[in-house]
């Protein structure tokens, strides 16, 4: 049995904001303008993409799930752009490459080998998983890139002595790169320890509210745990392996 | 002939100020050769370029026009890697890798023999390196981040000889060391020169030093070369002012 949620229930829950924005207040931490225009954005936006979502649910048709999932990569990569302290040349290709193959070979996987959905472009699936890798995804990417430029920049003398004493421009580099992964990964692994004992997954949590049997929901959850290491670990690497070599040129030698 | 530098020119990769022509040159035009088994030292002023002269000889960076011909032929023919195994560099200012003075010394030599050397007979090895160096032995198990400059200096050269390379590029070696110290430093690289063949490359500030290790110089000033020839020479008969004042400058040091 599902109870929908009307608007006048949202707007009660409102309530929960405005005591966060009392609080706020009464301890004079500033916060209540962030509070406000975050809700306000919550609102907005989760509402606007229920809509979306609702119209490409209703189409039906392989180019409005593709168009969805096109304008999903163009936020990612801006995002990813937006957190970074450093630029490197191709970046952009670099970081847009590494994503397409990590989310895409996953999400080929889970929908079409372990799942076998039908039609192929089913936006019931597609895009909610696709949604889950990529965020998780965009997420690692970010972290990697900032970590591989700031050791790059910060270990350049480290660098250039292994490379003196005979290192390839990859080997002079091979602990940054894992240290990048690394980055990278440490959420996933986090959470995969600690899922279901410390935290109940919003998808998961989702699924049981609005009516699905917990062994089935758990089943899920286990399979996108597995999908979000998957593609994170790939387009992380895939951008650690192109983006070092954007610090340097063939001949083992730091660009000017 | 070890070098031969026809025309290097390299220029400020970040080019800030429009302003000014002459100081986008790092380089400028150098015409030289460096001679097999003869020293060959770098002086001059600070800014004036013997660092980035040094790090073209390994091909840590490259020249922006002109050709460097290494044993006559193009530095750029050569595969770099093993470009840099024939020509070992000690940077101005010595930088440890991790871990040990082992672990530093392992690292220089991974790469050389495939399969790693014994370890006993290898410690052995450096053991010697370091007693030649005015190193006491126990120093291989210290964590490099317990040595002084001066001793990472030494370090740091230490680890470029194990890999037996042809020519050394060194960059103001003793530019830690006090008087003594230096004195002995010297004469170790001249032993060195005489028991491994080596061919040496040296930057130096010091007009003590130029006399000690003799052999050819070349004054830079300003990316360019203003006097060159044997070490004795520049010395005693500069041919331009600006060596006069400088080989002054030196000696107020
Ligand atoms: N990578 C670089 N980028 C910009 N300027 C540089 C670079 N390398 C060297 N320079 C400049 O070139 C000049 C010569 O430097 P350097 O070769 O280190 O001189 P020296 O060793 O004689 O003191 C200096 O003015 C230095 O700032
Ligand atoms: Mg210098």
């Amino acid at each position: 049995m599902i109870i929908e949620l009307s608007y006048i229930d949202l707007f009660i829950g409102i309530g929960l904001i405005v005591i966060a924005i009392g609080l706020s207040i009464y301890s004079r931490l500033q916060l209540e303008k962030d509070l406000f225009v975050g809700a306000v954005r919550t609102f907005v936006q989760l509402i606007a993409v229920g809509y979306v979502l609702n119209i490409v649910f209703s189409i039906e048709a392989w180019y409005a799930v593709i168009a969805v999932l096109l304008l999903m990569f163009g936020i990612a990569v801006h995002t990813i752009l937006g957190r970074q302290r450093y630029r490197f040349k191709n970046m952009i290709p670099i970081i847009t490459v590494s994503l397409m193959i990590g989310t895409g070979l996953t999400l080929f996987i889970v929908v079409y080998v372990i799942i076998q959905v039908e039609p192929w472009y089913s936006p019931q699936y597609v895009i909610p998983i696709m949604g889950m890798i990529l965020g998780n995804s965009m997420n690692g990417v970010a972290l990697a890139i900032d970590r591989l430029s700031s050791e790059i920049r910060e270990k350049r003398e480290i660098i250039e002595t292994r490379l003196s004493l005979g290192a390839t421009s990859r080997e002079a580099v091979s602990d940054i790169i894992s240290s990048a992964v690394r980055a990278a990964m440490i959420p996933t692994i986090n959470s995969l320890m600690t899922v279901g004992i410390v935290s109940l997954p919003g998808m998961m949590t989702g699924q049981i509210l609005s009516g699905t049997s917990p062994i089935i929901a758990v089943k899920y959850q286990i399979l996108v745990m597995y999908m979000i290491a998957a593609s994170v670990m790939i387009s992380s690497v895939l951008l650690v392996q192109r983006g070092y070599k954007q610090y340097f040129t063939a001949h083992h030698q730091f660009k000017e | 002939m070890l070098f031969q530098f026809r025309h290097v020119s390299k220029k400020k990769p970040v080019e800030t100020q429009k302003s000014s022509t002459v100081r986008e040159y790092i380089l400028h035009d150098l015409l030289f050769n460096i001679n097999a088994h003869v020293p060959q030292l770098i002086l001059g002023p600070s800014g004036s370029g013997k660092t980035t002269l040094l790090r073209l000889c390994n091909r840590l960076t490259d020249p922006d026009s002109g050709e460097i011909l290494f044993r006559g032929q193009a530095l750029t023919a050569y595969d770099v890697i093993e470009l840099r195994t024939r020509i070992g560099y000690v940077a101005q200012v010595p930088v440890m890798l991790d871990g040990s003075v082992l672990s530093n010394f392992k690292y220089a030599i991974q790469k050389l023999n495939k399969n790693l050397p014994n370890g006993e007979e290898f410690e052995e090895e450096c053991k010697e390196l370091l007693r030649f160096l005015n190193l006491p032995e126990p120093f291989l198990y210290y964590e490099t981040d317990r040595l002084s400059v001066g001793e990472k200096q030494r370090v740091a050269l230490a680890r470029t000889l194990l890999r037996k390379p042809e020519v050394i590029l060194l960059d103001e070696p003793t530019s830690a060391l006090d008087r003594t110290s230096t004195f002995r430093f010297l004469e170790t690289i001249n032993k060195l020169r005489d028991e491994m063949n080596l061919n040496m490359i040296m930057v130096t500030h010091s007009i003590d030093q130029a006399k000690i290790l003799g052999g050819n110089g070349i004054v830079l000033v300003g990316g360019s070369v203003v006097e060159q020839g044997p070490v004795a020479e520049i010395m005693n008969n500069p041919q331009t002012e600006i060596t006069k004042q400088f080989i002054e400058g030196m000696l107020d040091n």
